[in-house]
């Protein structure tokens, strides 16, 4: 579906996108990233509004770049607003929908149904000045998906949705994939993603991290110690102890809070118990970030930045 | 270009125009021309003033000063106004999306900007005391080929420059359209103005001396069907420039989204 | 807790003064309008003309050296009916007199013509943004969540506008003046010239301040910056043609009638005409008399337009 070639996109000194090479089959993916990782050129780059300065991009084998072909299997929901205020949501939706080659009543038929789906069926005909910001965002998908294309673009959907929008969103993005429709949702939240799909692409820095599902990226990172974080009564006494079994790599102290990082995290889970009982040290919290997808993302970065092996 | 899709853009484009600054824009242009011709009669307290100068007077507010804020003000922001919503986007992943929008927005610049003139014109020939079917005759067709040509060209700088679109119109406006276009050399015919200027002259059998415009003399006087065709590929020429513009050019830039 | 306390909750320290405040904002207007190409390219073409009006002073200079290059000083002074004592001034045997005539001309002219059209075209760049993008993303409550009231915001504002219009008028102007002085045979030049830069002052005073508050007000009437930017242009195209289609027809019907009389009368209908009047007034060139009508249309729009900015920043909170 996406195949990317040493694809390189400059702003004149600045990287965008860097040698970024790529080949992912029909599915639904995440592209997870932090602000200004280069997720918004790369969705650039795949909609045809950017050229690569080196390197390939290819969406269903075809170059997007000015592809009326391709353009009628691609949806497209940027990141930014870009709406008209004094035209209601259906208006927007249906003039969208006739740019997409649709006749009048074709356009009609698909806008509200799209808005339907999207949960605007009562507000579509109001100006979209008197939306608020979730209203906007649906409006925003409606249009993306009122043409039912086989590819969804979609980039930060879920900004400004309330929790209720936020799973609405989600639930209505599985049923995307479930009808066998491909999708990539930029995000720089991966609670946002995981709930939408376990397959991802990390970029950072304009850089392809890693890509996969989240075992898979699990295993690349066997070696690299997890991060534990404990909040406890006595820092120092449970330091020495982990530092006595030589459980850690590292670790610091932070107020009450002892932060290890260990590569043998087992190890600690079935001593802890014991020693916390003979020492009368009470431990009050604990979590590791390896248990969500942050950890992969932390160790991915730390890795790509040089600070771990 | 798709014919259906161009007809989307355009009746979209006027209902969006229905608001009132842009309503009180129109009503400006339009009254403009009557409010100075009045202004003139009052200022010539009951005195007559010969057929000629009201001719040019006309020229002036109408195929040029009318046509060109009208055009100016719909075809250059074309692409910017898009890209300064950030609503470029949407229209620019659709396979009817980028050619059409710009036709059918260059439409809707050429009818509100022509009906303006049009309906100044009229205002003003109502308040001029000569014969008006004449007068009004010439500077019509006048306007119906420099209304297309002006929105043509703040079309093409709307898309070549459209972060600061409406200062570069300006600024080509008053270079181009309003000083060289009076320098009698090759350069001047490649504006609006000289062959508008010209048409003027031949349509309304105004006299032509060397005093009153030696680029007439300049160019051996050639007939208005020449100037009427030049103006007409004149037209072709920048509308094909500007989609050629817009096709290649990328617009989307990183300040899309966040990432 | 008061609202307006929200937006610096965490803040326990001392307050910057009241009355420095809108230099934040100007500050940030200034950083972020120059960021643009196109106003750099703009700002070099505006000191181009400096280099014209230097030649004058040089051969003005020259010319009481010798005489005969006084012809040549005839390109740069007028031949509007509305300066017709300016070259009897020149050529009388006073030299102090006919310096102040000249240096004044140069200077009026200087600022009245290439930096009058410059003047038109940056601000042009510079103000329909300035506030129509705030407007647009409802930046004001942002601005006034933080312990800032509207004047420190206009102000602001208008001092970013004000800050690239004093570098396109009063600076070069200033270094004309300088140059003057340094291109002249003694330095007692001062003396007889102690005047023009105060004047130079005050007449980018007349130029900068009724020009800001409009371009704001228009910038502040709408979400979209084309519209402002229209309006801008607009105003003084219009005025203009009005100006100089009344005044080709006046001169035409009464060829008796004193051509200033004329000038003056429909100045007002021209924001470009009426700038150069009072600004000829500040230089010398006209009575207080003459441009009363000018004077009052300059007072009348820099008043109303900051009546329309202050109302329009009101709106968000009246809401």
């Amino acid at each position: 579906m996406i195949e990317l070639s040493h694809v390189t996109k400059l702003y004149g000194t600045v990287i965008g996108v860097n040698d970024m090479t790529l080949a992912l089959p029909p599915g639904a993916y995440g592209l997870l990233g932090p602000n200004g990782s280069g997720k918004s050129t790369l969705l650039n780059l795949l909609t045809g509004q950017l050229l690569p300065t080196i390197g390939r991009v290819r969406v269903f084998g075809e170059s997007p770049r000015n592809n009326t072909a391709l353009f009628h299997r691609l949806g497209y929901c940027p990141g930014s607003e870009g709406l008209y205020a004094n035209v209601s949501g259906y208006d927007w939706v249906h003039y969208l929908c006739r740019l997409q080659g649709m006749t009048s009543s074709a356009a009609t038929t698909a806008a509200q149904e799209a808005l339907v789906i999207v949960g605007m069926s009562e507000s579509m005909h109001r100006p979209i000045a008197s939306y608020s910001r979730g209203m906007r965002q649906r409006v925003k998908l409606a249009q993306a998906i009122a043409h039912n294309p086989d590819f969804l673009i979609l980039d930060e959907p879920f900004n400004g949705l309330d929790p209720i929008g936020r799973h609405e969103m989600g639930e209505l993005l599985k049923r995307w994939i479930g009808q066998g429709k491909s999708l990539l949702l930029a995000s720089h939240l991966l609670y946002e993603v995981e709930a939408v799909t376990d397959s991802f692409l990390l970029i950072s820095g304009g850089r392809l991290l890693a890509s996969g599902t989240a075992v898979e990226v699990h295993a690349l990172l066997v070696d690299v110690p997890n991060e534990i974080t404990l909040r406890t009564s006595d820092p120092r006494r449970l330091a020495s102890l982990i530092l006595e079994h030589e459980i850690t790599d590292s670790l610091r102290i932070d107020h009450d809070q002892l932060v290890i990082s260990t590569r043998h995290p087992a190890k600690l889970y079935e001593n802890l118990p014991a020693w916390l009982a003979e020492t009368g040290i009470t431990v009050g919290e604990m979590h590791s970030a390896d248990e969500s997808l942050q950890a992969l993302f932390n160790s991915l970065l730390k890795i790509h930045r040089g600070e771990l092996a | 270009m798709n014919p259906s899709s161009v007809l989307a853009v355009f009746l979209f484009e006027w209902r969006r125009a229905f608001t009132l600054a842009r309503m009180g824009w129109w009503m400006v242009l339009a009254l403009f021309p009557a409010l100075i011709v009045s202004m003139i009669r009052f200022a010539l307290r009951g005195e007559t003033m010969p057929h000629e100068p009201w001719i040019v007077m006309l020229f002036t507010l109408i195929p040029m000063l009318v046509s060109m804020l009208g055009t100016f003000l719909w075809a250059t922001p074309v692409v910017s106004a898009e890209l300064e919503r950030k609503s470029w986007v949407y229209l620019a992943v659709r396979p009817h999306g980028t050619i059409n929008v710009l036709i059918g927005k260059y439409l809707v610049a050429l009818t509100w900007a022509l009906s303006a003139a049009l309906v100044g014109l009229c205002a003003a020939m109502v308040i001029i005391p000569h014969d008006s079917m004449r007068i009004g005759g010439v500077i019509a067709r006048i306007t119906l080929l420099s209304c297309p040509a002006y929105a043509a060209l703040y079309l093409l700088l709307g898309t070549l420059f459209p972060k600061r679109s409406m200062v570069i119109a300006v600024a080509y406006t008053l270079v181009f359209e309003l000083i060289i276009s009076f320098i009698p050399a090759i350069i001047n015919t490649l504006t609006v103005q000289y062959r508008i200027r010209t048409l003027l002259f031949i349509w309304s059998d105004m006299e032509i001396n060397a005093e009153m415009n030696a680029l007439l003399a300049f160019l051996g006087e050639p007939p208005a069907w020449e100037h009427v065709v030049v103006l007409i590929a004149y037209t072709l020429t920048l509308l094909v420039a500007a989609i050629g513009v817009v096709r290649a050019r990328e617009f989307s830039s990183t300040e899309e989204g966040e990432g | 807790m008061p609202i307006h306390d929200l937006g610096y909750r965490g803040w326990h320290e001392q307050l910057a003064s009241p009355w420095t405040r809108w230099v934040v904002i100007a500050r940030a207007g200034i950083r972020r309008a120059w960021q643009s190409t196109w106003l750099k390219r703009m700002m070099f073409f505006a000191w181009l003309p400096a280099i014209w009006f230097a030649a004058g002073f040089l051969i003005w200079e020259q010319s009481l050296l010798e005489p005969d290059m006084r012809d040549a000083l005839q390109v740069f002074l007028p031949d509007s009916p509305a300066f017709e004592g300016l070259t009897e001034r020149v050529n009388i045997d006073d030299e102090v007199v006919a310096r102040h005539s000249v240096w004044s001309w140069l200077l009026y002219a200087f600022l009245r013509y290439p930096q009058g059209g410059i003047m038109v075209l940056m601000v042009g760049i510079i103000a329909p943004p300035l506030i129509s993008q705030d407007v647009r993303s409802r930046a004001f409550l942002l601005y006034f969540s933080r312990p800032l009231a509207r004047w420190q915001y206009a102000l602001g504002k208008l001092a970013t506008v004000w800050f690239y219009l004093l570098t396109i008028s009063a600076a070069p102007a200033l270094v004309l003046y300088f140059l003057g002085v340094l291109l002249s045979p003694s330095a007692d030049v001062v003396f007889d010239t102690w005047d023009l830069p105060l004047r130079i002052v005050a007449a980018s005073a007349v130029l900068m301040i009724p020009t800001a508050s409009l371009a704001l007000s228009m910038s502040s009437l709408t979400q979209e910056s084309r519209y402002a930017g229209f309006a801008w242009f607009a105003v003084w195209i219009l005025g203009w043609f009005t100006y100089a289609v009344m005044i080709g027809v006046e001169i035409e019907q009464r060829r008796n009638s004193l051509a200033s009389e004329i000038y003056e009368k429909w100045a007002p209908v021209s924001l470009y005409h009426t700038l150069g009047q009072v600004q000829g007034w500040v230089f010398g060139f006209a009575t207080f008399e003459q441009i009363k009508y000018p004077a009052a249309t300059l007072a009348a729009i820099t008043v109303f337009s900051t009546i329309i900015l202050f109302r329009r920043i009101s709106a968000p909170l009246r809401a």
